[in-house]
């Protein structure tokens, strides 16, 4: 499956989404914030909401679908324009305010149904955010998030192992109801340690997906406050500058034997398909840290 | 049945005969008719006659009434929920003053509303599904002006057509009747609650009309003018006529299909006297006996 290269040379109608998934500490955030700073792309916070309304909209395609039709004269066609304009008034004020022509949905959630947000904008492009599962899971480990309207933190931010699951879950299900889109050319995949390690390249690659001029691998200070704000569980701060490479790697410090272990075992097939080998602590093969140059 | 008169004092479309002491009357407003081209919006426990009220309105030159669309209430606890999630800082990153998404969801409703309603050229569009009701107050937010319709039975009737639809649908043996008895009974004494909240609140009670489904089906005559003044349209005795007109009942995707195809019939009143078992009754009094009472139905019923 080559996920990480479909390339699209076209622009899209104005108002086509861009949407950004991934599992969280994936680097979905540091994306958005880079898209937010493109002349013509827009971003803002993680919106859980938007899915839910995506949901609804399958719902009834499902169960009334056919019943709408024939009592109501309620097409499918319809229904989607009318939920897809529900979605589209929680992004048109920011647009509108910043000039842009493109919004740049930043969501984790959306990650297990990327079909959804395809088939509502049938012109969007959908990028999902791939990071080594072992830094994933030292990320997470690291980060102070609770249930909602409770004190207990969240299971993936104490357990090596459902962290290791969250991002095979995740993934694995951003690649299964995201292969139409992806045998379509409107998904692809982006590696954080590509976007890190190479970010002009990344980029590039990024902009002919699409169809826009290549971002800068930079980070301004209003992005990275904008893209990272929420309800609950504040994300931790994202650094306003250029595209830093020094958070990758981190598990082999960071993570226990065990613990890197049973995230490369839960990791399996899928670590693999991205071009994450599984190494043990014994070495490194991952490309080691070099410094970068600031855009 | 004279003593079924709508009370126009209390503006709520109630019999007088079952009026109760719950409704805190200082607070009610005076009636105030939503204005034309707004929805109007029926609910009810399942097995009210909310199907009835959709079709007599239907009829009505002015009004659009189709088949349920069953989208409302989710859709209404979508933008409850919607609202919830976008507050600051998001919704102020967002830009999204806290009215923004209320015209948006009003939108996405009328957007099921509008492909039969603008197919019938009438100026009116109304949209039934018993369990809209649980949604009255925020349909209100959503819409203004809109109307809200209650239609309301005695319990007891109300869980005899229960259980007969439970029966046809899971089979005669498969249910437990005197617990499903009880369930159905505690669902009536919840929307009976909010039947309560709704009162309480003098900007809910200008939009919502009660009607008793007993005062319907007996005199209809005296029901039903009240009923279109509130709705803000003018009463035709030709709604009585809901039975001749040809439309789509949505087969068995309305219980009542067959059931509105005949003129007003009152057999259904007391229906509970041969349908319930004592054991049923019993469930049923034991989960909505205080609101039964409340609602006037067994002193009107001389019923113990």
């Amino acid at each position: 499956m080559n996920i990480a290269m479909p390339v699209v040379h076209q622009h899209d109608a104005p108002g086509d989404p861009v949407i950004v998934i991934g599992p969280p500490r994936s680097g979905v955030r540091l994306l958005a914030a880079i898209l937010d700073g493109h002349p013509r792309l827009a971003s803002g916070p993680d919106l859980p909401c938007l899915v839910t309304i995506a949901r609804q909209w399958q719902d009834f395609d499902r169960t009334l679908g056919a019943t709408h039709a024939r009592n109501n004269g309620l097409q499918p066609e319809r229904r989607r324009e009318a939920f897809r304009a529900t979605i589209e008034e929680f992004l048109r004020p920011r647009l509108t305010a910043t000039g842009k022509r493109r919004f740049v949905i930043q969501s984790f959630a959306a990650v297990v149904c990327p079909d959804l947000f395809g088939a509502l904008f049938p012109q969007a492009r959908i990028v999902l955010m791939l990071r080594d599962p072992r830094d994933v899971t030292a990320s997470l480990l690291q980060c102070d998030w609770h249930v909602p309207g409770g004190s207990a933190r969240l299971p993936c931010t104490t357990d090596a192992r459902l962290a290791a699951r969250l991002w095979r879950d995740s993934v694995g299900s951003a690649v299964l109801q995201g292969r139409k889109l992806i045998a379509a050319g409107r998904m692809m995949g982006l590696r954080y340690e590509d976007l890190c390690r190479s970010p002009a390249t990344a980029l590039e690659r990024l902009g002919r997906f699409l169809g826009e001029h290549p971002a800068q691998a930079l980070v301004n200070r209003d992005s990275a406050a904008l893209v990272t704000l929420a309800l609950h569980n504040p994300h931790p701060p994202l650094q306003a500058g250029a595209v830093m490479i020094d958070r990758t790697s981190r598990s082999s410090t960071e993570l226990g034997r065990s613990a890197l272990a049973a995230v490369e075992s839960i990791g399996g097939e899928l670590m693999e398909i991205f071009g994450y080998r599984a190494i043990g602590r014994a070495a490194s093969s991952r490309p080691h840290r070099q410094p970068m140059r600031r855009s | 049945m004279s003593n079924q008169r709508t009370s126009q004092r209390k503006g709520l479309g109630v019999p007088d005969c079952i009026a109760t002491n719950d409704r805190p009357e200082a607070v009610l407003p005076a009636r105030r008719p939503p204005r034309r081209g707004n929805p109007i919006f029926v609910g009810g426990v399942p097995r009210s006659g909310t199907t009835l009220l959709r079709v007599i309105l239907d009829t009505h030159p002015e009004i659009f009434c189709g088949t349920e669309l069953r989208v409302v209430q989710a859709l209404a606890s979508l933008w409850n929920s919607c609202r919830d999630s976008i507050r600051p800082p998001l919704s102020a990153a967002y830009l999204l003053p806290n009215d923004a998404l209320r015209a948006t969801f009003a939108d996405l409703i009328a957007a099921f509303l509008q492909p039969g309603w603008l197919r019938s050229g009438k100026p009116r569009v109304a949209e039934k599904t018993p369990w809209n009701l649980l949604v009255f107050p925020q349909l209100r937010e959503l819409f203004p002006n809109s109307a809200l319709i209650h239609v309301v039975r005695d319990v007891r009737d109300v869980v005899a057509s229960r259980l007969e639809v439970d029966r046809r649908i899971a089979g005669d043996d498969a249910i437990d009747t005197v617990v499903m008895a009880s369930l159905r009974a505690g669902e009536w004494v919840e929307a009976m609650r909010l039947r309560l909240s709704i009162l309480a609140d003098p900007i809910l009670t200008q939009a919502y009309y009660e009607l008793r489904y007993e005062s319907l089906v007996s005199d209809p005559k005296s029901v039903l003018p009240p009923l279109f003044e509130f709705i803000g349209v003018e009463f035709h005795e030709s709604v009585l006529s809901f039975h001749r007109v040809a439309r789509n009942v949505a087969g068995t995707e309305e219980w009542s299909a067959a059931k509105v195809q005949r003129p007003l019939f009152t057999t259904s009143i007391g229906r509970w006297r041969q349908s319930l078992m004592p054991a049923e009754l019993a469930a049923v009094l034991a989960a909505a006996g205080p609101a039964l009472e409340q609602l006037g139905y067994l002193d009107m019923r001389g019923e113990p």
